[in-house]
């Protein structure tokens, strides 16, 4: 077979190209800087040239990869996975860290969605990023408001180092074969959206932001790999899938089948991998780190805070779904619904045009996390494929804008379809993807549609396994009036209308560089679940192919009630009706309520403003702070009594019996003689007795 | 009575009789030890122990007393030897010490040599 080692080893390139953009971008800027101490214009736009470059290169090993792996041979399972090793690291006993591969349907599609994204982004910055270029330096209005603004070098060849880091690691992080791997470039993505972040970091805000995305991941990655530790012991492998057939996913079927404690362990184990997701896809409670995000630069928003890094949760989620157990998958699908159903309600209010996108995305990620726990495998990745294209597509048109008007707030645009009029429709195809638009019956609609129809069809399949589970099947409609409701009201009050302020009266389209990403990506929001004409697959044919989830219904063992629905149970009887036709209506509800608040002119009225931006800045920093306060006061007082009444106190207590005892053993030190004569007499009484006393039970004995 | 002292006065002289001799010797020797304040009374004391144990040597070494008797039989008489060669000089070391003593502190009181006390 050709095609066996063809796949890897185009996946493999895929993923060091980056990295050696990454290299390039950071050893010539350096050599640069010692030499002249500075970093010249023409050195940074070839740097940002060698990343793109690489970056598409990327793309179009991604791509032939992708299409490799559908067009290679059927006869063989469709399902089995492509594993092996690339080069060994550590092996010590029973662990081997091992950069090893695992290509599946998964990886191959997400490293397609990853790279495409990333392309669109990379080719949108070089356009976005002029000033970065200007001679004299950037001039920052931000990083000091209301003074002479700061006057820094450009830095644009730091960016494209970062970025092309960050492709590395997710590229790396789609690969993996193994949990360790998994891990280590879950951190690297988590290393390199800081830096991203932090890019204006002479920006107080952006530094912040950088350290809390930092911090809060961290939290959520130490049940990463807690989880991690306890399957490798339980299992004695990380490698999903090994070629003898054995691996993670093998030993976990026997836990599962095991005693109870071993069903247990794989509980607890599951419930440490979802909080990594947690973390990553800023779910409730950890989600807070995401709207701070938005501090980076917009085209970092739409890849990194968007599209790919935060959808590496359900990724995650996704590729270790033989694992989670029916127990796990149901608070999976409760921690998702309350984080679609808050992210929804704080995107309402919001009045910042990128910080109702980052709302927005916490929702949709809120939505996949949803449907990956109600069992919709295919539901859930493929809204993780649909959202990529149409959100990226968003956030470039919101850098679009505030490259045009250099502001974000709601309040001072308006009426930017006359002056930015391919944006204007760009955003609105995006709008109309992420409401899911689309005719019922028919079933045609923009991608949105198609993913956001198998989320409800779950979602009913569900609840009719599990009567007791009612909120959970409807909190999906409840999210898609919010979101019809929120993302009308940001394209009502960015594009239709009056201009609102002298900036976005002056506004301008942008050239072509950026147009050309948003029009890519604007053609794959339409498209990108469509059947293709000549093949004969779609996307959700392409991920059914690889669809992990189980094939008979799923009870659970420690919580009865509890059933997973098989991987067919959406397809049932009026499922598909029942569930067009809620998402078409709460879709039409949701953009008539906007239409109808802005006809009104609600849909800026300051009670909502300042209800929800007093619950976003203040209530939600205040519960984070007082649980921030009240886990190191609790950590704090039981170290603090640990450690002076056990600790402490032993050792005190030791010391000062030792003292003591020294102190009256002195004395019997009198110095007489006489004293001594007879404490050696009585020592030698003693220990011949003891001798004698051990002698004859010794004979006794024999 | 207990059985084993009715078992000494009854039975021939034998090894445990010696012993009971040597046993007496060596708790003069050592009771003399602990209540002499004279620094040569001490060291008649160490001689008493020292011979007591020289009696105990003898008499488990001896072929007469013992029944299965070793062809030499020698062990216990060397070993007395070499304890009477041990004491002599140590007799000498020891009045060599008291000597020295009694010309430091001027008197043989053993209660006086208390300078090394913790």
């Amino acid at each position: 077979m050709e095609g066996a080692p063809l796949i890897p080893t185009l996946l493999l390139v895929a993923w060091l190209a980056p990295l050696a953009a990454f290299v390039a971008a950071a050893v010539v800027p350096s050599v640069e800087l010692r030499r002249r101490r500075r970093v010249s214009a023409s050195t940074a736009k070839a740097v940002a040239q060698v990343a793109t470059g690489c970056c598409l290169l990327s793309l179009g090993l991604a791509i032939t990869a992708m299409v490799a792996w559908f067009a290679r041979d059927g006869s063989t399972s469709l399902a089995a996975p492509l594993v092996g090793r690339w080069f060994g690291f550590i092996e010590v006993a029973s662990l081997s860290l091992a950069a090893e591969y695992c290509v599946d349907t998964l990886t191959v599609l997400m490293a397609t969605v990853v790279t495409t994204v990333a392309a669109c982004v990379h080719v949108y910055s070089l356009g976005y990023f002029d000033e970065e270029l200007a001679e004299g330096g950037v001039q920052d209005h931000e990083a000091t408001p209301g003074e002479t603004p700061l006057v820094r070098e450009g830095r644009l060849h730091r960016y494209y180092q970062h970025l092309s880091l960050f492709l590395f690691s997710m590229l790396g992080l789609v690969v993996a074969g193994n949990l360790a791997m998994t891990f280590v470039f879950w951190e690297l993505v988590g290393v390199s959206s800081y830096l991203l972040i932090g890019y204006y970091y002479e920006r107080d805000a952006a530094g912040t932001a950088a350290g809390k995305a930092m911090l809060v991941n961290r939290i959520a990655d130490a049940g990463l790999l807690l989880g991690m530790i306890a399957l490798w012991n339980a299992t004695g492998t990380l490698a999903y899938y090994t070629p003898d057939g054995g691996g993670l996913f093998d030993g976990a079927g026997l836990l599962r089948d095991g005693s109870a404690s071993e069903y247990l362990l794989l509980l607890w184990a599951g419930l440490g991998l979802f909080c990594g997701c947690i973390g990553k896809s800023a779910q409730a409670p950890l989600w807070s780190w995401l709207p701070d995000a938005m501090q980076g630069p917009t085209p970092v928003s739409a890849l990194v805070h968007s599209a790919t890094m935060v959808a590496a949760g359900v990724f995650l989620l996704g590729r270790v779904y033989p694992l989670l157990l029916p127990e796990v998958l149901v608070v999976i699908a409760s921690v998702g619904a309350v984080t679609l159903l808050l992210g929804a309600v704080l995107a309402l209010g919001t009045t910042d045009f990128k910080r109702v996108l980052a709302f927005s995305t916490i929702s949709q990620l809120g939505y996949m996390v949803l449907a990956v726990g109600l069992g919709g495998w295919v539901a859930g990745l493929m809204h993780l494929v649909t959202h990529a294209a149409f959100k990226a597509l968003l956030f470039l048109t919101a850098g679009s804008v505030m490259h045009a008007t250099h502001t974000g707030d709601l309040a001072k645009l308006g009426g930017l379809r006359r002056t930015m009029p391919r944006t204007a429709l760009l955003a609105g195809i995006g709008v109309l993807a992420i409401v899911g638009a689309g005719l019922p019956i028919v079933g045609i609609g923009l991608s949105g549609f198609y993913s956001k129809d198998l989320i409800f069809e779950q979602a009913i399949a569900f609840g009719r396994e599990n009567s007791w589970a009612g909120w959970l099947s409807w909190t999906p409609t409840i999210g898609a009036v919010l979101t019809a409701f929120y993302m009308g009201r940001l394209w009502l009050l960015a594009f239709a209308g009056e201009p609102r302020s002298e900036g976005a009266r002056a506004a301008h389209e942008s050239p072509a560089s950026m147009l050309a990403p948003m029009y890519a990506l604007g053609l794959l929001a339409i498209l990108v679940a469509w059947p293709l004409p000549l093949v004969g697959g779609s996307l959700q044919a392409a991920l059914e192919q690889g669809d992990l989830a189980a094939h008979k219904p799923t009870p659970g063992a420690v919580w009865q009630e509890v059933t997973i629905p098989d991987h067919h149970a959406h397809h049932a009887e009026g499922i598909k009706t029942q569930a067009g036709l809620t998402a078409f209506g709460a879709m039409l509800l949701g953009l008539l309520l906007a239409a109808a608040g802005y006809r009104f002119g609600g849909l800026l009225h300051p009670i909502g403003s300042a209800a929800i931006g007093g619950f976003d800045r203040h209530t939600m920093p205040a519960l984070n702070r007082a649980t921030a306060w009240a886990t190191r006061a609790t950590g704090g007082l039981l170290a603090g009594t640990v450690d002076r009444l056990s600790i402490d106190g032993g050792l005190t207590a030791l010391t000062r019996a030792l003292y003591h005892g020294g102190k009256s053993l002195h004395r019997i030190e009198t110095g007489g003689l006489r004293h001594y004569v007879v404490l050696l007499v009585l020592g030698v009484v003693i220990l011949g007795s003891l001798a004698i006393n051990a002698a004859s039970q010794l004979g006794v004995a024999e | 009575m207990t059985p084993l002292v009715a078992s000494l006065l009854t039975s021939p002289i034998g090894v445990g009789h010696y012993l009971v001799v040597g046993a007496f010797l060596f708790t003069a020797g050592a009771v003399c030890m602990a209540t002499k304040r004279n620094l040569l009374g001490v060291l008649m004391g160490v001689e008493l122990v020292l011979t007591g144990a020289n009696i105990n040597f003898v008499a488990i070494g001896s072929p007469y007393l013992s029944e299965n008797a070793v062809d030499l039989g020698l062990d216990g008489q060397l070993m007395a030897l070499f304890v009477i060669v041990l004491a002599a000089a140590e007799a000498a070391v020891a009045l060599a010490i008291a000597l020295n003593f009694y010309n430091t502190i001027g008197s043989v009181d053993v209660d006086q040599a208390s300078q090394l006390r913790g």
